[in-house]
C-alpha cells in the first residue's frame, strides 16, 4: 500500500467537534482519535448523529466548533484525498437512471486532480481491474450500474473507493440492502483489507453482531460520544444508554 | 440546391440552431441527471427579463440578458449550496421574480411588446449574423469546458459527496455549469425563443437516456437528437409556414416518443 506524507499521524482525529442543523444539535463536543489500523464501528440510534459525524470526518460538513484532522492535517488544509475512500449509503447516492458502466464508476475513484484529456481515457487501468476483482464485480464491468441489484451497486461503490488504495476507508452502513451471504463476503473483504494492507476503517453500522466480532473499537454516539472502547469493554449499561431498554434483546442475542 | 438553403436567413438559422442543438443537450445531460432540469427554464425567464430591461433602456438587450441570467445562475448556485432554500424553492423564487419584473416592464414600455415577442418565441427571420456568431461561440465554449473538465463534471453529477472526497472541486464545477447554462439559454433565445429553450436542453436528453448507453455515448446521442430536432424542425417550419421554435420542440418531442414507443414494444416482445 502506498505511503506518503505524514505516515505516523493518526488517520482521523475529532477534537471537541460540535455541529447543528439550524438550532437542532446533531453532534456535540465529540473528541476521539482513530489510530492507524483501527476498525472503528460507529453505532447509535437513528438521529444520533452517526452519519453527520462521519461526514464531518471527511469534510462534507464543517464543524461549528472544534477541529477535525485527517492524517494530522486540519481538514481545511487537507489535500491528499487519494488517501481517503468513502462509501456513502447507496440509497442516498446517485440517480437510479445514471447512464454509467461499472468500469466508468470505478474509474472515477482514480481521480487525481485535473486532467485535460480525461474524456478520451477509455482503457481500464490495472488498479481499476484489481479493485473490481477484489470487490467481486469483475464480471459486471461492462454492465450499466443502474441495471445491477442493490448489493451489486454497493460493491461497485466499494471498488470505486478501493481503486486508489486508500489508507482510511469511511463506510456509511455499507451492507444495507445486501443479503446475508453478501454481507459475510463483504466483511471478509474488509478483514482482508485490514490484515493485508493495514487499511484503517470507520464504519457506521446497525449490525451489533458484526461490531462485536470485527471491530477493534466501538464508538457509541447519541449526539454526544457515550463511549469509545474495544467491543469487549462495551457494557450493557452503555448500550442501554445508547439504544434505550429495547436494546437488551439485541445485545444478548449476539453475545 | 433546394430553395431553403439559398435564403440567407434560413442558413443563419440552421447554423445558429444547429450549434445550440448540439451543445444544449450535452449541457442538459448534466442538468437532468442532477434533477436540475428546471434550472434552464428559470434562467431563460431571467434572460427574457434581462432582454426586456435592455429593450426598456433602449440598447443591448442580449448583453443585458446575458448579464442578468449569468448573475442569476451564480445566485441560484449560492442559494443551493448555503441551503438557505431547497433547490426547487430557489428556482421558483428566481423564476417568479424574473417573470414579475418582466411583466411590470412590459406594462410600462411602449414598444416593448413587439420586440420582446422575438425573445419569448424566437424569430428565425430576425436572426442576425451577430446572433449566429454568438450562438456558435456559446456552443463551442460549452463543449470546450465540458470536454476539458469531463471527469469533474461527470463525478460531481454522479455523486457530489463522493466527488468531494475524491478531491473534485465540486462547488466550482457546479458554478461553471450554472454559468454555461445561463450563457447557452441566453444565446439560443433568438432562435428557439426563451420560452422553449429549456425544452431543447431537456427533451433530447430524456430521449438519449431511454437508450441506456454508457455516459459518453449518451452525450453523443443527445447531441445528435438535438441537432436533428433543429434541422427537421426548421425545415418543416419553412415549408409549412409554422413557428420554428414550436416545430423544433415538437420534433424533439416526437423523437422522444418514438424512442420510448420502440423501447416499450421491444421490452414487451422480450417478455412475451
Amino acid at each position: 500500500m502506498r505511503m506518503n506524507g505524514n505516515t505516523s499521524a493518526p488517520p482521523l482525529t475529532f477534537e471537541g467537534v460540535t455541529f447543528a442543523y439550524g438550532s437542532t444539535p446533531a453532534v456535540e463536543d465529540v473528541t476521539f482519535t482513530i489510530e492507524k489500523g483501527d476498525f472503528v464501528a460507529l453505532i447509535g440510534p437513528n438521529g444520533s448523529g452517526k452519519t453527520t459525524l462521519a461526514r464531518l470526518g471527511i469534510g462534507l460538513e464543517h464543524p461549528q466548533k472544534g477541529t477535525v484532522a485527517l492524517f494530522g492535517t486540519p481538514l481545511r488544509h487537507f489535500t491528499q484525498w487519494h488517501r481517503v475512500g468513502y462509501v456513502p449509503q447507496r440509497t442516498m447516492a446517485f440517480s437510479v437512471r445514471f447512464p454509467a458502466k461499472v468500469r466508468d464508476v470505478v474509474a472515477m475513484g482514480e481521480y487525481r486532480g485535473f486532467q485535460p484529456l480525461a474524456i478520451f481515457q477509455r482503457k481500464m487501468t490495472d488498479a481499476a481491474a484489481q479493485a473490481l476483482k477484489t470487490a467481486g464485480m469483475w464480471d459486471y464491468r461492462d454492465r450499466l450500474i443502474s441495471e445491477l441489484s442493490g448489493g451489486q451497486q454497493q460493491r461497485v461503490l466499494i471498488a470505486r473507493a478501493l481503486v486508489h488504495e486508500p489508507e482510511l476507508l469511511v463506510l456509511d452502513e455499507p451492507t444495507t440492502g445486501i443479503d446475508k451471504p453478501g454481507q459475510e463476503e463483504f466483511y471478509s473483504l474488509l478483514r482482508q483489507l485490514r490484515e493485508k494492507y493495514g487499511v484503517t476503517i470507520l464504519m457506521i453500522s446497525h449490525d451489533i453482531g458484526v461490531v462485536m466480532h470485527d471491530a477493534s473499537k466501538v464508538a457509541c454516539i447519541n449526539i454526544r460520544l457515550l463511549s469509545y472502547a474495544p467491543p469487549n469493554e462495551l457494557t450493557d449499561e452503555v448500550l442501554t444508554r445508547v439504544y434505550g431498554h429495547t436494546a437488551d434483546v439485541v445485545i444478548h442475542r449476539h453475545r | 440546391m433546394p430553395e431553403i438553403f439559398q435564403l440567407d436567413f434560413m442558413v443563419r438559422a440552421f447554423i445558429a440552431g444547429g450549434a445550440i442543438g448540439v451543445s444544449a443537450p450535452v449541457l442538459g445531460t448534466f442538468l437532468v441527471l442532477r434533477r436540475l432540469s428546471l434550472i434552464a427554464e428559470t434562467l431563460s425567464h431571467v434572460a427574457i427579463t434581462g432582454a426586456a430591461i435592455g429593450i426598456f433602456l433602449g440598447d443591448y438587450p442580449i448583453i443585458i440578458a446575458m448579464a442578468t441570467s449569468v448573475a442569476a445562475a451564480i445566485a441560484l448556485e449560492r442559494l443551493r449550496t448555503t441551503r438557505w432554500l431547497a433547490s426547487d424553492g430557489a428556482l421558483a423564487l428566481v423564476l417568479y421574480t424574473a417573470l414579475a419584473v418582466a411583466l411590470v416592464l412590459i406594462s410600462r414600455g411602449d414598444h416593448l411588446n413587439v420586440s420582446l415577442l422575438g425573445y419569448l418565441f424566437g424569430n428565425v427571420v430576425t436572426v442576425t449574423s451577430a446572433d449566429v456568431w454568438a450562438a456558435v461561440a456559446a456552443s463551442v465554449l460549452t463543449l470546450f469546458f465540458i470536454g476539458l473538465l469531463y471527469s469533474e463534471f461527470l463525478q460531481s453529477t454522479f455523486d457530489a459527496d463522493m466527488a468531494k472526497v475524491s478531491g473534485v472541486p465540486v462547488q466550482r464545477v457546479n458554478l461553471l455549469l450554472a454559468i454555461l447554462t445561463g450563457v447557452t439559454v441566453t444565446l439560443s433565445m433568438r432562435v428557439v425563443g426563451g420560452l422553449l429553450v429549456g425544452a431543447l436542453i431537456v427533451l433530447p436528453v430524456l430521449a438519449a437516456l431511454q437508450l441506456k448507453r454508457a455516459f459518453r455515448t449518451t452525450l453523443l446521442i443527445g447531441a445528435l437528437i438535438g441537432a436533428a430536432s433543429v434541422f427537421i424542425g426548421l425545415t418543416v417550419s419553412y415549408y409549412q409556414d409554422i413557428a420554428a421554435s414550436g416545430a423544433i420542440v415538437l420534433t424533439a418531442l416526437a423523437i422522444l416518443m418514438a424512442i420510448t414507443g420502440v423501447r416499450t414494444a421491444l421490452a414487451r416482445r422480450a417478455t412475451v
